[in-house]
């Protein structure tokens, strides 16, 4: 545990010196503050202006959702890039045969700071939500944007060899999160082409509040994380 | 010759490294995402996805390809080979050029969006020169991924969305002092194209002296000749 603690204070002092931290702060509550404030006022401009009683109110849950996302989503970011660094370097091969292990690892660059991110989150939901979400709601839905930040970590990781790959598949990961969107902008029978997406699940649960679909992405967000820690540690034998 | 093998050699390796793989995804993702929209909507939206992404790819990436070297030693080898600083950089920024360009124009012609090819050729190829010594100077003054991502943040800001909002919105020739916007110019084929490539070419002299300066120390630091 106390390896755990020392890795993970190195690597807070590692994104405070690269000036990370102060960005995955600040970003949030300048996002925040624009959804909170700037979206209301667009949509009162664009009601007036086109004379419409709705336009943009539909997709406030969805600025929600994206709220919910962005903390988990930069934390995962920093900690892939810096895992990719500590890969290139071989800085990994050696903290793992240190008592820290492969897991400890796992947990001080990820696993704490997402936690951390997850309670972040929940502030920032709290305080610049632009719908009603009960307390209950938003730790669901911050617990599922968390989760998936996670799996997104380990894909561009896990299946890179270096940090140019990393960066191809940090892009391409991008895809995995496309799928918070699907339900809100696809027809009912094109959707569903997404469903292998734990994002797609988080979308349809943020949109129905139904709880059948919390568990639907719960449980393909643990399968997901399952299949990709196995080819993480496959990653770190080699 | 040696250039022209230098070349061959970085596209071999961004070949290797899943760049083609990774643009043609998002080439097909883009195409599908413009050609879904309504007519009205695809040439705005076509212009700013061929900017923002294909033409600007060598802003983040170079960071990559520049640290994977760093970290490897390769560019230790590099530097006590036959190969000049000026050489090197042409070849990094030249071959991503290529790149670009060959992504821009598979969104453009399976979306036709292309109003005039030289000038949508010309302003991908040249922006990205651009984009891409920009990142490579950004690469070599960073020492962390974390540290040149956040680098390139005011670039985005200051270069790439200008350039947007031209697309969208704005209509100057005053504004083609701007490399971004006088990229989107010549994407969008404006009235000003000559005007644009004049602006593109002094920022490219800059962008590249720049870069060559940066290099050139570089490769006396890590050769050991001072």
């Amino acid at each position: 545990m106390n390896a755990i603690i020392k890795s993970f204070r190195v690597f807070i002092l590692q994104l405070t010196k690269d000036g990370m931290l102060i960005m995955i702060l600040i970003a949030p509550l300048l996002i925040g503050t624009i959804f909170k404030f700037g979206i209301p006022f667009l949509e009162l401009q664009l009601t007036s202006y086109f004379d419409k009683e709705v336009i943009l109110k539909d997709y406030f849950i969805l600025f929600d959702l994206l709220l919910a996302t962005l903390t988990p989503y930069l934390v995962s970011f920093a900690a892939s890039m810096t895992m990719l660094d500590e890969f290139d370097s071989n800085l990994i091969n050696h903290l793992c045969i240190t008592p820290l292990g492969k897991k400890g690892y796992l947990i001080s660059r990820v696993v704490l700071p997402i936690l951390i991110a997850y309670i972040i989150s929940i502030i920032i939901v709290s305080v610049f939500s632009i719908t009603s979400w009960s307390f209950i709601m938003i730790i669901s839905i911050c617990l599922l944007t968390s989760l998936l930040s996670f799996t997104s970590t380990l894909i561009v990781f896990s299946f890179s060899k270096n940090k140019i790959e990393g960066l191809a598949l940090a892009k391409l990961s991008g895809i995995v999160m496309i799928g918070i969107v699907v339900p809100f902008t696809l027809s009912s029978e094109v959707e569903y082409y997404f469903s292998l997406l734990p994002s797609f699940w988080i979308g349809k649960f943020t949109l129905e509040l139904s709880f059948s679909y919390f568990l639907i992405s719960f449980i393909s967000i643990l399968i997901w994380i399952y299949v990709l820690y196995r080819k993480f540690l496959l990653k770190l034998s080699k | 010759m040696r250039l022209l093998n230098l070349i061959k050699g970085d596209i071999r390796f961004q070949f290797k490294y899943g760049f083609y793989l990774l643009f043609l995804i998002f080439s097909f993702i883009y195409i599908v995402t413009i050609k879904v929209l309504p007519i009205s909507f695809q040439n705005t939206v076509g212009a700013i996805l061929i900017f923002t992404d294909p033409t600007a790819l060598g802003l983040i990436f170079m960071g990559a390809v520049i640290h994977f070297e760093i970290s490897e030693r390769t560019l230790n080898s590099i530097c006590i080979s036959p190969i000049s600083p000026i050489e090197y950089l042409l070849s990094k920024v030249v071959s991503i050029a290529l790149l670009s360009t060959f992504a821009g124009l598979l969104i453009g012609i399976f979306t036709q969006t292309i109003n005039n090819y030289i000038s949508f050729i010309i302003g991908i190829f040249i922006g990205s020169i651009i984009f891409s010594a920009i990142g490579l100077i950004l690469a070599f003054k960073t020492s962390s991924m974390n540290q040149f991502i956040l680098s390139v943040v005011p670039t985005m800001i200051f270069v790439i969305l200008p350039g947007v909002a031209y697309i969208v919105a704005l209509e100057s020739v005053w504004y083609l002092f701007h490399p971004g916007i006088a990229v989107s110019e010549l994407i969008i084929n404006g009235n000003n194209a000559i005007f644009a490539v004049i602006s593109l070419l002094l920022w490219l002299c800059i962008f590249v002296l720049l870069a060559l300066r940066i290099v050139n120390r570089r490769f006396k630091n890590e050769s050991g000749v001072f």
